[in-house]
């Protein structure tokens, strides 16, 4: 059964492997040559601001959502039930709503805009929308939930046992000392989890720098959607899909590894 | 973060203020917008984000369009087929990966969450060229598959998490007492994992219901969803009626996660 | 034990991956018994069990039922039902659909499934129940849920493993003299497992006694204690105090056997030869302590003395490396203080004395704990 719809999955990654070829646009031809030539040239800018805009993605993700999913896992259980409510909902909301959302907060006729106009705090609408700021933010906004979630069930496994925390302060570690050298330690899985949650899918995100960057940032996505709809250069945007796929399958070969060994030693433990 | 590491039952007053001012900041980024983007869909205004007013006005317009009321109609249709077509193989696939072990499981399983780890886009393209290629038309039924992609894992997961709680005795009670394998899985190991089952359709319908990358690549003509039609308009511009959609969207989702809570909360009560 | 053979295993083997479990096991089980396989957890009792019910396949051998090959035949066609150790009641049904669960899956009437859960439910104590969800139901109450579950489908046989385990000491013992009841009145044969030797020993018509997947010795309560096949059949059934030591001389139909802290006579039996080595296990109970009547076997100190009830448990330290194990009727209070020398003194005919086996030996001592004294 299993094998029954994995495989057209198989069959979908290895396709786009190979719709690389022929420059008819809609055509194929199984010419595996010269793609990753036109990539070096223009895409590799796109690659690399893709990746770095992906890192500072997850990496503030992961600043904002630790405290919160620590708050989260300390709290008393009713509270917990209902801050997971409150984490969960946004998670399953459409994200291309909650884009919009911000965008009505911040454009230019937006809602902040005018509740300062009209309190008189500006006199010109500030151009929040439309930047790399926005993108950024929209981004965030959008990955937020994503990072809480493992990192509160990584935490919540290491609250459940307060035998751990103790036993480090009972072995003279101090409350710094114990974070860093116990807790955080222990919930490496959920930060490599939550990590690849966001860093995977910031990869490829291509409406929220349309809306919020409004077609001045160009992430590696927003390649790709343009070369397959609007330049009709399927080839090319198979080429830089299957990198995107590599660079994928490589952090999540990177990560699991991690991930196993950390659950291992949890497991022993 | 330190403090609090290590002194979980007994905080310190600033540390609660610490506390309380991380909560109410990060709570209030995440529904800030969503609140706001609700609250200016019932407001009068067409072009001002300034309160000058109540009015149902932005929702009767919405039933007034045609072109809205038809994607509401696709995205139901797809979302429901797909729902139905991903929570039977995911709940066999789950309670398959559950009980049996063969070779290349591991593999098999990283391989099922494949759709979910890869971004979005590349699958949509995957499918955008493959689907034709096999004879699947843009649309519909490119739109169920697309969503079915990536829905199953999800079932799967709910699934076989379910099925960890699941005391495989129960099948060999069931066994015992006369049933075949089939009533085994009918009688006994469905019903009591029902709830997880009934999140898993939940979750794969909201996923799909929501989606709009997949199906902004594989809808082909004049069948646009519901999230791709909103886009269309958000490019147009922000406007009142966007906001009623979105209202209504954020609601059902609300509600959609609610059941799916308390299905879950139910399952906890009954093992 | 007159009457047909039930259950048949005929050299039955099993392996899991390279390992073999269960060893060239034979038995025969009669209608109408009840029978107990005992024996210590991995010692494959539990899986023979599972062979019998259809949920574990025999690697090699033959299991029938009722004259019947049950080879190749699926659970859910044998005429064998089960009462799991847990219970495994279904949580997604209430008393009633629990116990009717197995004729439904026969397409039986609804009118006969009614008379018949009654029927059951009556059986087991509990027809107001019928309607109770099962998590709203003690553990005793699950028990007898899970009994009237495996009774409904009439089987020939009830296979039970370790029902009862899950049960506090008093509830336990209700149920041992509810199971006896319903064995008396069902009239099938009832396969039991379990570890716990009381139980065994108090329920069954013959015990299996088992270890590392072979079976030890097959034979009555009363046979297994007064006739243990071995030394670990005599450490398992009941306690015992075991001694190594070697046959010197043969005497008068006595074996007179010399051990590194004394020498004594046990009666002659099978493998004893002048030179042999042999394992004497003489029961706490047969030992008395500091009287005149006869010849003190050995002396030592009393370490320790616990009060149950009419009897007195006292240990006697010989030396470093042996303490013996005795048993007392309670007499005064202040008879035998502690770190008084006593003489320990047991009747030659209330010893036994086995054959060492090479083989079994390291197996049989790790399931004693200690090769010299038992009961520490």
């Amino acid at each position: 059964m299993i094998v029954f719809f994995g495989i057209p999955n198989l069959y979908m990654l290895f396709i786009s492997f190979m719709q690389v070829g022929g420059y008819g646009g809609i055509v194929y031809h199984f010419t595996l040559a010269n793609y990753h030539l036109l990539f070096h040239w223009i895409e590799f800018k796109v690659i690399v601001d893709s990746l770095i805009f992906s890192v500072i993605v997850t990496a503030v993700c992961l600043v904002v959502a630790y405290p919160f999913a620590y708050i989260i896992a300390t709290s008393p259980a009713r509270r917990k039930l209902i801050l997971l409510f409150l984490v969960i909902v946004p998670f399953w909301t459409s994200s291309l709503i909650r884009t919009f959302a911000l965008m009505f907060l911040i454009s230019t006729e937006g809602f902040i805009n005018s509740v300062l106009l009209d309190f008189h705090i500006i006199h010109q609408p500030l151009n929040m929308l439309y930047t790399l700021g926005a993108t950024y933010l929209g981004q965030f906004y959008s990955m937020l939930p994503y990072m809480i979630l493992p990192l509160y069930a990584s935490l919540q496994g290491v609250m459940d046992h307060p035998e751990y925390m103790e036993a480090s302060r009972d072995l003279g570690a101090g409350a710094s000392k114990t974070f860093w050298r116990v807790v955080a330690p222990l919930t490496i899985p959920g930060i490599a989890t939550g990590s690849l949650l966001v860093f995977i899918p910031t990869l490829g995100t291509f409406f929220i720098p349309l809306l919020m960057g409004g077609g001045g940032v160009v992430l590696v996505g927003n390649f790709i959607e343009s070369q397959f709809l609007a330049a009709d250069n399927w080839p090319f945007g198979a080429a830089a899909s299957a990198l995107v796929i590599v660079i994928t399958l490589l952090l999540i070969g990177f990560s699991s590894r991690y991930m196993n060994n950390a659950f291992l030693e949890e497991g022993n433990a | 973060m330190a403090t609090m590491a290590a002194r979980p039952r007994r905080q310190s007053l600033s540390n609660l203020w610490i506390q309380q001012t991380i909560l109410i900041l990060v709570l209030s980024f995440l529904y800030v917008p969503i609140i706001v983007l609700i609250i200016f869909s019932f407001n009068t205004s067409y072009l001002s984000a300034l309160w000058t007013g109540f009015t149902f006005e932005w929702y009767r317009v919405l039933l007034q369009e045609p072109t809205l009321l038809h994607s509401l109609v696709i995205s139901v249709e797809v979302g429901i087929i797909q729902t139905v077509i991903s929570t039977i193989l995911g709940t066999l696939g789950g309670i398959a990966l559950h009980r049996y072990n063969f070779w290349g499981k591991k593999a098999l399983i990283y391989f099922l969450y494949v759709p979910i780890v890869i971004p979005e886009i590349v699958m949509a393209v995957s499918l955008l060229i493959y689907l034709p290629h096999i004879g699947v038309p843009l649309g519909v039924p490119a739109m169920v598959i697309g969503h079915t992609t990536f829905t199953i894992p999800y079932v799967v997961l709910v699934v076989r998490a379910s099925m960890a709680g699941f005391d495989t005795t129960l099948e060999e009670a069931a066994r015992d007492l006369g049933a075949s394998e089939l009533q085994t899985l009918w009688r006994v190991t469905v019903p009591v994992i029902l709830p997880g089952i009934i999140v898993g359709a939940l979750l794969s319908f909201s996923q799909s219901f929501d989606d709009f990358t997949t199906s902004f690549f594989l809808d082909g003509s004049g069948n646009t969803p519901l999230p791709v039609q909103i886009y269309g308009m958000l490019r147009h511009g922000v406007n009142p009626s966007v906001n009623a959609l979105s209202t209504v969207i954020v609601l059902a989702t609300l509600a959609i996660v609610f059941v799916g809570q308390r299905e879950q909360r139910k399952r906890a009560q009954t093992l | 034990m007159s009457g047909s053979v039930m259950i048949g295993l005929h050299g039955v083997t099993k392996n899991f991956a390279h390992t073999q479990v269960i060893r060239e096991f034979s038995l025969d089980i009669y209608q109408g018994e009840f029978v107990t396989l005992l024996g210590a957890s991995g010692s494959g009792k539990t899986t023979i069990l599972r062979m019998i019910a259809g949920f574990e396949e025999v690697s090699g051998g033959r299991v029938t039922i009722d004259g019947v090959d049950m080879t190749g035949l699926p659970a859910n066609l044998r005429p064998v039902n089960s009462v799991f150790q847990n219970y495994a009641l279904f949580p997604h049904l209430n008393v009633y659909d629990n116990v009717a669960f197995g004729l439904r899956i026969k397409k039986f009437p609804e009118k006969l499934i009614k008379e018949r859960v009654r029927e059951s439910l009556n059986m087991v104590g509990l027809d107001a129940f019928a309607t109770r969800r099962i998590r709203q139901l003690s553990g005793g109450q699950q028990q007898r849920v899970a009994i009237a579950r495996a009774i409904i489908n009439r089987p020939k046989v009830l296979l039970l493993d370790e029902p009862l385990s899950a049960l506090d000491l008093k509830l336990r013992k209700e149920m041992q003299l509810e199971l006896k009841r319903l064995h008396r009145e069902l009239g099938i044969t009832f396969v039991y497992v379990t570890h716990d030797q009381e139980e065994a020993m108090s329920m069954s018509d013959r015990i299996g006694v088992l270890a590392h997947g072979e079976l030890l010795q097959y034979a009555s309560p009363e046979e297994l204690y007064a006739n243990p096949a071995s030394a670990a059949v005599a450490s398992f059934v009941g306690e015992t105090n075991l001694f190594d030591g070697t046959v010197v001389d043969i005497v008068k139909g006595y074996s007179v056997i010399q051990t590194r802290h004394f020498l004594t006579k046990a009666p002659v039996a099978e493998g004893h030869a002048v030179g042999s080595a042999v394992v004497l296990s003489v029961r706490p109970e047969a030992i008395r302590l500091g009287d005149s009547v006869g010849a003190p076997i050995c002396r030592g100190i009393i370490m320790e003395r616990i009060f149950a009830g009419s009897l007195i448990r006292i240990w006697v330290r010989v030396d470093e490396a042996l303490t013996i194990q005795c048993l007392i009727h309670g007499t005064r209070n202040d008879e035998f203080p502690i770190g008084e020398e006593v003489d320990v003194i047991w009747e030659p005919n209330h010893s036994l004395a086995f054959p060492k086996e090479i083989k079994s030996l390291s197996e049989d001592s790790q399931l004693l704990g200690s090769n010299e004294s038992a009961g520490q």
